[in-house]
C-alpha cells in the first residue's frame, strides 16, 4: 500500500453484496428522513425498517465518529444539512456516538471503556432523569468494566438536558454520555 | 477458531495482526488512544474502541481498559503484539481470569524467561552455553569487582529486568567498573523499576544470532532457523537477515539444537526468540529469550514460508502446529532494513517530520512496508523486507 486509504474505505457492511446499490437506497431513505426533520422542525429521529436501524441527529458541522460494528460511509459530504448518521444491521449494536449536540450545555464524556447503566441494579430507580437537577459530585450512571461497577460522578451542576446513551449500551473512552445545562 | 480478536497494540504490528486475522476470516477489534484515532490500524480493523488518553499508561498499557474493550466487543482473544503488554505475565493472567485467550506463551514461562538472571540459570540447566558471569544478581561493588577479576575484563553490567538493548554498561577497568556499577543500578531502577543488575563477560565484536521458536499447546516445539541481527546502532537493530551469512551449516545446526533444547525444557508455547552471541572464535553464548513475536519476524517468514502470526493464532485456538518437520530447510535469503527518522548529523536525534512521498516498488520478491509516523514511540519510520533466492540479489 503506497497511499493512505480513504477514511471510511474499510468500513463495509458484511452483508453488502453490491455496495453501490445499498448505498443509494440508504441515501434515499436518509434524504426522506432529513426532509421530514426539516419540515417538522425535529432535531433528532430514530427508526428501524427492514433490517436497518437509522439514528439521525442534526447539529452544527460534526465530525464523523465511528465506534463499533460495521457502519456505512458518512453521508455528510452529500447532504445539505450536516448530520451525523449511523446505520447498522438488525444486530443489537451501539449506535455511533456523535459530537456536540444542538442543545447548549456541558457534555460529560465517559472516563473509561465499559457498559453503561442508568441505575445501580436492574431493580433500582435510575440515578437521574432528563430535566432533573444535578449537583457536582452526584452519581449519574455506572460504567461496568471487568465486573467492577464504577460510579461516574458529575463534574458540573445544573439541569440534565439530555441523556445520550441507553441503559446497557457499550461505551468507549470519551464517549459523550450526558448533557447538562449549567445555568 | 476464534470469531473475533482484539489487538492490544497499534502501528505496524497491529496492521500485521489484522492482516493475519483477515486471511483467517477472523473479525478484528482495534484499540486506540485519543491521539491515535486517525491511525491506519483503526481504519483497517472491523471495529475500534477508544481506550484512553494519549499516554501509553492510560491506553495501551491500561489493562482494565483493554479487557473492558474486549468484553464489550465480545472479543474472544487478545493479541498483544510486541512491546506494551506483550511480555507482561500479569496481563496474561488477567486475560485468563476473564476468559479471554492471551495469544502468547503461558504467564509462568514469560516470568521465568523474562527475568534475565532466571533465564540464564534455566539455560544452564538445558546445557546451553552461557556467557561467563556473575551467575546471579550482583548486590554491591565489592562483589562486582570479585566477579570481574574472575571472568576478566572487559565486563558488561546488565539490568535483570531489562531488555530491548537498554540499561547496559561496559567496564574495561576496576575504576570504570566501580563508577559504572552504581549508575547502572540507578538507571535500572528508573527504566525498569528494579535496580537488580548482573555482570557478564563483555564479548567483543560479537555477532547477534537469534533463533525463532514456535510451539503449540500439545508439546510440539520446532525452530524456524536463525536470524542475524548484528548490524545495530546504539543497541537498536537496524538490519536483520536470515539465514545468517556468518554461520557454517554445522554452526547453524548447533545453535538450532541449543535453542530447541531450552524451549523444550521450559515447555514453551506460541512464538518466541532465543538470542545468542557468537564470538570471534565461533562460540555461541546464550544471551536472553524474548517471549513474544518480534519486529523482525517477517524475515524468517520469507525464507521458511511460515506465517508466524497465523501460527500464533492457531496455537492459541488450540490447534496443532501446521508445520510438522522438526528441521526446516530455508529457501533463499531475506533481509529487513529499518529506516529511522533520526538525524545523523545531530547525534541521531529522533526527528520525525512529515514525508512527501513514498513509493513502494513491488517487484517480485519484494514486499512494501506500511508507512506510519507513530507520535509517541520509536523513531522507526519504515521497515521493508526483501526476499530473494540469493543474498547477493537481496542486498541491493
Amino acid at each position: 500500500m503506497s497511499t493512505m486509504p480513504e477514511k471510511n474505505e474499510g468500513k463495509k457492511k458484511a452483508s453488502s453484496a453490491s455496495p453501490k446499490v445499498k448505498v443509494s437506497s440508504k441515501l434515499s431513505i436518509l434524504q426522506d428522513v432529513i426532509r421530514l426533520m426539516d419540515d417538522a422542525g425535529v432535531s433528532e429521529i430514530s427508526f428501524e425498517q427492514k433490517g436497518i436501524k437509522v439514528h439521525v441527529r442534526k447539529g452544527p458541522g460534526m465530525p464523523f465518529n465511528t465506534m463499533m460494528a460495521p457502519v456505512a460511509a458518512p453521508m455528510a459530504p452529500v447532504m445539505a444539512a450536516p448530520v451525523a448518521v449511523s446505520s447498522s444491521a438488525a444486530v443489537p449494536t451501539a449506535s455511533a456516538p456523535t459530537a456536540a449536540p444542538a442543545e447548549t450545555g456541558t457534555t460529560l464524556k465517559s472516563p473509561m471503556v465499559g457498559t453503561y447503566y442508568r441505575a445501580a441494579s436492574p431493580d433500582s430507580k435510575p440515578f437521574i432523569e432528563e430535566g432533573a437537577k444535578i449537583e457536582v459530585g452526584q452519581v449519574y450512571c455506572i460504567i461496568e468494566a471487568m465486573k467492577l461497577m464504577n460510579e461516574v460522578k458529575s463534574e458540573v451542576a445544573g439541569k440534565v438536558v439530555k441523556m445520550l446513551v441507553q441503559n446497557g449500551q457499550a461505551v468507549e473512552f470519551n464517549q459523550p454520555l450526558i448533557v447538562i445545562d449549567p445555568s | 477458531m476464534f470469531n473475533k480478536i482484539l489487538i492490544a497494540n497499534r502501528g505496524e504490528i497491529a496492521i500485521r495482526i489484522i492482516r493475519a486475522c483477515k486471511e483467517l476470516g477472523i473479525k478484528t477489534v482495534a484499540v486506540y488512544s485519543e491521539a491515535d484515532a486517525d491511525c491506519l490500524h483503526v481504519h483497517l480493523a472491523d471495529e475500534s474502541v477508544c481506550i484512553g488518553r494519549p499516554s501509553s499508561k492510560e491506553s495501551y498499557l491500561n489493562i482494565p481498559a483493554l479487557i473492558s474493550a474486549a468484553e464489550i466487543t465480545d472479543a474472544e482473544a487478545i493479541h498483544p503484539g510486541y512491546g506494551f503488554l506483550a511480555e507482561n505475565a500479569h496481563f496474561a493472567e488477567v486475560c485468563a481470569s476473564c476468559q479471554i485467550k492471551f495469544i502468547g506463551p503461558k504467564p509462568e514461562v514469560m516470568r521465568l524467561m523474562g527475568d534475565k538472571v532466571a533465564a540464564i540459570k534455566t539455560a544452564k540447566e538445558a546445557g546451553t552455553p552461557t556467557t561467563p558471569g556473575s551467575d546471579g544478581p550482583v548486590k554491591d561493588v565489592k562483589q562486582a569487582l570479585e566477579v570481574a577479576k574472575r571472568i576478566k575484563y572487559p565486563v558488561i553490567i546488565k539490568a535483570s529486568a531489562g531488555g530491548g538493548g537498554k540499561g547496559m554498561r561496559v567496564a574495561h577497568t576496576e575504576l570504570s567498573l566501580t563508577q559504572a556499577f552504581q549508575t547502572a543500578r540507578a538507571e535500572a531502577e528508573a527504566a525498569f523499576g528494579n535496580p537488580e543488575v548482573y555482570i557478564e563477560k563483555f564479548i567483543e565484536e560479537p555477532r547477534h544470532i537469534e533463533v525463532q521458536i514456535l510451539g503449540d499447546e500439545y508439546g510440539h516445539i520446532i525452530h524456524l532457523g536463525e536470524r542475524d541481527c548484528t548490524i545495530q546502532r546504539s543497541h537498536q537493530k537496524l538490519i536483520e537477515e536470515a539465514p545468517s551469512p556468518a554461520l557454517s551449516d554445522k554452526q547453524r545446526k548447533l545453535v538450532g539444537k541449543y535453542a530447541l533444547k531450552l524451549a523444550k525444557l521450559v515447555k514453551y508455547s506460541s512464538a518466541g526468540t532465543i538470542e545468542f552471541l557468537l564470538d570471534k572464535d565461533g562460540e555461541f553464548y546464550f544471551m536472553e529469550m524474548n517471549t513474544r513475536v518480534q519486529v523482525e519476524h517477517p524475515v524468517t517468514e520469507l525464507i521458511m514460508g511460515v506465517d508466524i502470526i497465523k501460527e500464533q493464532i492457531r496455537i492459541a485456538a488450540g490447534e496443532k502446529l501446521s508445520v510438522t518437520k522438526d528441521v526446516m530447510e530455508p529457501r533463499g535469503h531475506a533481509i529487513e532494513c529499518r529506516i529511522n527518522a533520526e538525524n545523523p548529523e545531530d547525534g541521531f536525534r529522533p526527528s520525525p517530520r512529515s514525508y512527501h512521498d513514498l513509493s513502494c516498488s513491488r517487484g517480485s520478491g519484494r514486499s512494501g512496508g506500511y508507512p506510519s509516523l507513530p507520535r509517541l514511540s520509536s523513531p522507526t519510520l519504515l521497515r521493508f523486507h526483501v526476499g530473494q533466492d540469493h543474498r547477493a540479489f537481496a542486498y541491493p
